[in-house]
């Protein structure tokens, strides 16, 4: 199935756990075969899938309690943690869910805020204002040292 | 441009949706305000950072 790795990557860091992560992208492919037939050909699938996601993710926040992302221990190997990939995990587990999604939807998956715009529907200031939020609170979360190991 | 109106467009310049010569004009501005450079250059390792931090998930049908 096209997609479910990109789409459970973001899921991973929208919700709380693996396991609803993947029952969010299992629904996601569920609607959108469900939905097939409103796809317009020659659009952008990607988008129009993890707009589907997107959308299923808020019906199930407004259900119960806005979720918080829980970063396990074993999501990623622990030895020496030499990317500080648990920094950076923590950083954007701190960002309000607007902020977290634009950096995982922009930065992670690349898409355009013209194409954010489109999968959030809000307009493209409101993709570009967060971004930019988004992108200073992690530059202040992440210590300059880490990020000049990093470059 | 001034510094103000090249920090509000970063976003669209990093990814790349900015037309030929407003891209133009931010390439300007930043070949002479290194302070506006900087900005870019750290913005663009935080980017480099958090795609390097999230690898994309194993996939499994349950």
């Amino acid at each position: 199935m096209p997609h479910t790795r990109t789409l459970l990557r973001v899921a991973r860091r929208l919700t709380s756990n693996p396991a609803e992560a993947e029952d969010l992208v299992q629904e996601t492919m569920l609607l959108a075969w469900r939905g097939f037939h409103q796809f317009r050909e020659g659009t952008n699938l990607r988008a129009w899938l993890f707009r589907i996601m997107m959308n299923a993710f808020y019906a199930r926040s407004r259900k119960r309690h806005p979720t918080t992302v829980s970063i396990s221990t074993n999501d990623f190997p622990s030895e020496g943690d030499l990317g500080g990939v648990t920094e950076v995990l923590a950083a954007i587990e701190g960002l309000p869910a607007e902020q977290r999604t634009v950096i995982l939807l922009g930065v992670v998956e690349g898409f355009t805020c013209l194409e954010m715009a489109e999968i959030l529907s809000v307009p493209p200031g409101t993709v570009m204002s967060r971004l930019s939020r988004a992108r200073q609170a992690l530059r202040d979360r992440l210590s300059p040292k880490c990020i000049a190991k990093e470059a | 441009m001034n510094c103000a109106e090249v920090l509000e467009l970063f976003s669209l310049y990093l990814s790349r949706e900015l037309d030929a010569a407003r891209a133009s004009e931010v390439r300007a501005h930043l070949a002479s305000c290194p302070a506006c450079l900087s900005e870019l250059e750290h913005q663009a390792e935080v980017d480099a950072r958090v795609r390097g931090s999230l690898p994309e998930s194993p996939w499994r049908w349950r």
